[in-house]
């Protein structure tokens, strides 16, 4: 097991809205179930890949997503919610690897589990594709030398 | 507890006791039915008579029968073993415990544990639609027994139509919290329990009702959607009688470990 755990600032995911109307205090923010806890990233020598990975307090199984070139997304099978991304470094001879998700356009594609059209179904898969848009922010922040910017992959390891 | 565990037993066994004599019943009326008439005088009068009463009322009492299995097969499913339930209760305590400050009873902070169901009885009795999805106390923190009728509309196909503060939680998916909420007392006018009613997401005759029975209504609520391997189960919630609570970046920090092992028991 590999270690290397580093605490995740709630505040870099967590949205919290607060309104009052009336004399009465009103406050929403994401479930805790959403936002993970902790956040790692190692290359994995067997895989040949970059790994970031992202530990919640409560686990599901998860499946794979293809992403974009290179890059894999290890989502929630119930929830869709992102746990791990895998950058395939030396396929890409790290020309340049950018998660830049800035707006919808750009992003990743991340593919959810289309279980239905149900309106609170689509509406928190709304939400959970905000939440891991600031995951992959939050990701980019914390290794900016594989994420965000050209690096030397032997640097890497 | 002991009488909240003992009323639970009962309904299981009563439940498991109907599921197996309609079963034993549709079994026999298919296989009285199947022989017809190589039944006979020979085979003995109580034979005969058993014969005689199936085959009377056969075609109300198999598809009665069969419709009972199916009910009550579904019922057993939703029965938690009363350790599981015993568990659950603990942990609905450590975090009551947790968040409280020291000197308040019980009854000042309640935390219950709505479980999300397709189909609950109590629907029927309270004569709402749609069947399909609404949430029921399954536990609650503090000595006091859980005997709540409370039914609340949850529907995944039609979340508007979601009642309560605690299906406004299950419908958002999000944490959400109340303060400061309006006292309300027998005096209290029309206009400012139906302002409480507009904020907590339900009637304000359902509030009327209440308070003409004298319950005393919280001031603040807390809820969080609870979740079994990346599904929603459920809502937690709190109610308390102070005007405020915790913060809610403070109360989703308690819980986290209390979620965690809530996650393993639940079923």
């Amino acid at each position: 097991m590999k270690k290397g755990w580093r605490k995740i600032e709630e505040t870099a995911i967590d949205r919290t809205s607060r309104s009052k109307k009336k004399g009465v205090y009103f406050e929403v923010s994401s479930s805790p179930y959403d936002v993970p806890e902790e956040i790692r990233g190692f290359y994995c020598e067997n895989r040949k890949k970059f790994v970031v990975e992202f530990r919640y307090f409560s686990n599901e199984p998860t499946k794979k997503n293809d992403g974009a070139d290179g890059v894999v997304f290890l989502c929630g099978v119930n929830s869709g919610r992102l746990y791990s991304i895998e950058i395939d470094v030396d396929r890409l001879h790290i020309g340049e690897i950018s998660l830049d998700v800035k707006n919808d356009e750009d992003s990743p594609k991340i593919r959810f589990p289309n279980r239905s059209r149900r309106s609170s179904i689509q509406s928190s898969q709304n939400n959970r594709r905000e939440i891991n848009n600031r995951l992959l922010d939050v990701a980019g922040e914390y290794f900016p030398e594989v994420l965000n910017r050209r690096v030397n992959p032997t640097a890497i390891r | 507890m002991n009488e909240q565990a003992s009323a639970y037993r009962a309904r299981v066994m009563f439940v498991h006791s109907v599921y197996w004599v309609c079963l034993l019943l549709t079994v026999v009326s298919g296989a009285v039915l199947r022989m017809g008439s190589k039944i006979g005088e020979d085979h003995g009068f109580l034979v005969g008579l058993l014969y005689e009463t199936i085959t009377a009322n056969v075609f109300l009492t198999l598809p009665l029968a069969t419709i009972a299995v199916a009910l009550c097969g579904y019922q057993i499913r939703q029965f938690v073993p009363s350790s599981v339930q015993k568990g659950i209760k603990g942990l609905l305590d450590g975090f009551r415990r947790d968040f409280s400050v020291g000197g308040e009873d019980d009854l000042t902070h309640r935390v219950t544990l709505f479980r999300h169901v397709n189909f609950s009885w109590r629907v029927c009795r309270h004569l709402k639609w749609p069947w399909h999805g609404c949430l029921v106390p399954f536990e609650r923190s503090g000595e006091y027994r859980l005997k709540s009728s409370t039914v609340l509309v949850a529907s995944k196909n039609n979340p508007d139509r979601a009642e309560g503060f605690a299906g406004k939680v299950f419908k958002k998916r999000q944490c959400d919290a109340i303060n400061n909420l309006p006292g309300l007392s027998k005096d209290s006018s029309f206009p400012t329990i139906e302002r409480y009613a507009d904020d907590t997401n339900i009637s304000a005759d359902w509030i009327q009702n209440k308070i003409k029975n004298g319950f005393i209504l919280p001031r603040s609520f807390w809820g969080i959607p609870v979740e079994k391997e990346g599904r929603i189960w459920g809502v937690l919630l709190i109610d308390s009688r102070n005007e405020s609570l915790m913060s809610s970046k403070i109360l989703k920090q308690k819980y986290r470990p209390y979620g965690a092992c809530l996650g393993n028991l639940l079923i």
